[in-house]
């Protein structure tokens, strides 16, 4: 089985015409990106604004992309800094965790085995740590969210955020612990 | 804001790093939200519109190198233009046999002759061209040939000998030996360059126009005009108008014909080749001028031999016949030329030719013309 064409070839190809590429790159990193914004947004509304301006930013600059980074991390190099000049014009409350919820709770019910108490038990630890999530530290959640949705190492994690290894290291140390510690209480 | 770690967070760490942990199994499963499929259609639509479909996806390379092609191909297409058109220009008064006789009359209306009329402008250029060049001889009866043979000294060598093989018109061999003299004088340099151009033109005219067979026939077309004709006339020389009276024969028209004006490079031409006006026939002077270019280093001797030599190759065996009937001298003449050249075995078979023909031909006579090596060999 041939191993999957790399992000980078990808753009590649787009940027040397080839349309199909695109569509491959896109449907990668779509739910990823737009789950990232999501919670990194104070709105939907305005993660959907700032979600299509990042992919129209890669469209435009495709004729001069070159391979210096890996691609997942210039992009959500972008979605980060849009997401930041978003803040800095307005202070919007990052989303809660009951609207990111919403599409949560739209999936497909459990199986009928499954006891309604208990399902119901899972529901609210998924909501419990939804909420954690959206109350870590920007820095903290930025970090869990870039390892989650985007898959980064902790290296990659840093070169995104333009900070050194160690305090990425750390941010997501911390993201960890205090996200383990809530849904431990939960549990309990 | 200090982060630091200790060991149980950093092995919490690592086992979270390792990937599928238990959190991250959670993490998954609080939230399955994508983008809404408008918006997914959007972006896809402006992806695709940025690279119109059906166009030619080319390489970063073909790209990069896209407008220095094409400049670097229009220039050399400048440049073959250029070049063309220069050649072009080089070839034309080849290509343009009008341009030329423009070229050749225009000396003839210069040298006082008088005009003719457009039908019989060729016949009027070889007029005009042996009166310009060389005004104090007399115009020949036929003188395209006279003209041609001149010309074609500096000029092709194709040419000089299709003019020098054509059999002249009866009592126009006086003027072909004073046009050949002529000729080789001016090849030497004493005739002036723009006259020589001026023959060359009228040469390149003449030899467009008359293919090779007319010219070896008797029937050189004369000129229909009546303007023509009269000038013709006037411009006669004594020998000419003795022809026109009936004498036939190179010999009798040389001995009764005036020896042309001598001037230094007659004298020239008679030191290097040993051709005299004494000489009896255009033949003698053909194959002594022959034998002295062998002799000599002259190169413009060398070239008129041998080009004598090429035509006589070219001769069929039909039309040597038509010559050696005509003018049995010539054709012994021809030989010894052939003979002198190297072409030994063509001589060879042209005198065998001409013994056939002539089989009364004295050997006495054959030895005052041909070489006696030839006829001990043959």
């Amino acid at each position: 089985m041939d191993a999957p064409e790399s992000d980078e070839r990808l753009m590649t190809r787009y940027r040397d015409g080839d349309d199909s590429a695109f569509d491959t790159l896109y449907e990668r990193h779509r739910g990823g990106l737009y789950r990232f914004m999501l919670r990194q947004c104070g709105s939907r509304a305005v993660a959907e604004e700032l979600y299509q301006d990042v992919w129209l930013s890669v469209i435009r600059v495709r004729a001069s992309y070159t391979v210096s980074a890996k691609f997942t991390t210039w992009l959500y190099q972008m979605a980060r800094n849009r997401i930041i000049d978003n803040h800095r014009r307005a202070s919007i409350r990052p989303v809660s965790g009951a609207e990111v919820g919403s599409d949560a709770q739209s999936e497909p019910s459990a199986p009928d085995g499954e006891q309604p108490d208990r399902q119901a038990q899972s529901a609210q630890g998924l909501e419990t740590l939804a909420r954690l999530v959206d109350a870590l530290p920007d820095e903290q959640r930025e970090a869990f969210l870039l390892r989650e949705e985007a898959g980064m190492s902790v290296q990659e994690i840093a070169e995104c955020t333009g900070v050194n290894n160690q305090t990425a290291k750390s941010r997501l140390r911390y993201a960890v612990k205090k996200l383990r510690a809530g849904w431990s209480e939960h549990h309990e | 804001m200090s982060e630091s770690g200790n060991g149980p967070e950093e092995v919490e760490l690592d086992e979270y790093l390792e990937g599928d942990s238990e959190l991250s199994r959670a993490y998954r499963q609080t939230t399955n939200a994508a983008p809404p499929s408008a918006l997914d259609a959007s972006i896809l639509a402006a992806a695709h519109a940025q690279v119109p479909s059906g166009a030619p996806k080319k390489s970063r390379l073909l790209t990069l190198w896209e407008k220095p092609i094409s400049i670097a191909a229009v220039m050399m297409l400048c440049a073959a233009l250029v070049v063309s058109m220069q050649s072009a220009d080089e070839v034309a008064p080849f290509g343009q046999p009008d341009a030329a006789r423009r070229e050749a009359t225009s000396p003839a209306k210069a040298s006082g002759v008088n005009a003719v009329a457009p039908d019989s402008e060729l016949a009027d250029s070889r007029v005009g061209q042996v009166s310009g060049a060389a005004p104090t001889q007399t115009a020949p009866a036929n003188p395209s040939l006279s003209t041609a043979i001149g010309v074609a000294q500096t000029e092709g060598a194709e040419q000089q000998a299709a003019a020098i093989a054509s059999p002249p018109s009866v009592g126009a061999q006086p003027d072909v030996t004073a046009a050949l003299r002529e000729s080789m004088a001016d090849a030497s340099g004493d005739a002036p360059a723009e006259a020589q151009r001026q023959r060359s033109a009228a040469s390149r005219s003449l030899m467009t126009t008359l293919p090779l067979e007319e010219l070896l026939s008797n029937n050189a077309p004369e000129p229909e005009d009546k303007t023509a004709t009269e000038t013709d006339e006037l411009a006669r020389s004594p020998a000419a108008r003795a022809d026109s009276e009936g004498l036939t024969g190179m010999s009798e028209v040389a001995e009764r014909a005036p020896a042309p004006q001598q001037d230094a490079a007659t004298e020239r031409f008679a030191e290097q080749t040993g051709v005299t006006d004494e000489s009896e026939s255009i033949d003698e002077v053909i194959v002594t001028g022959t034998r002295a270019a062998g002799r000599q280093q002259d190169p413009n001797a060398r070239r008129l031999a041998n080009s004598t030599v090429r035509l006589d190759r070219q001769l069929t065996q039909a039309q040597f016949e038509t010559l050696a009937k005509d003018n049995p001298q010539r054709a012994l003449a021809r030989i010894a030329a052939l003979w002198d050249a190297g072409e030994r075995w063509a001589a060879a078979d042209r005198l065998e030719t001409f013994r056939r023909l002539y089989p009364e031909y004295s050997e006495r006579r054959l030895k005052a013309v041909l070489p006696a090596a030839m006829l001990e060999e043959n």
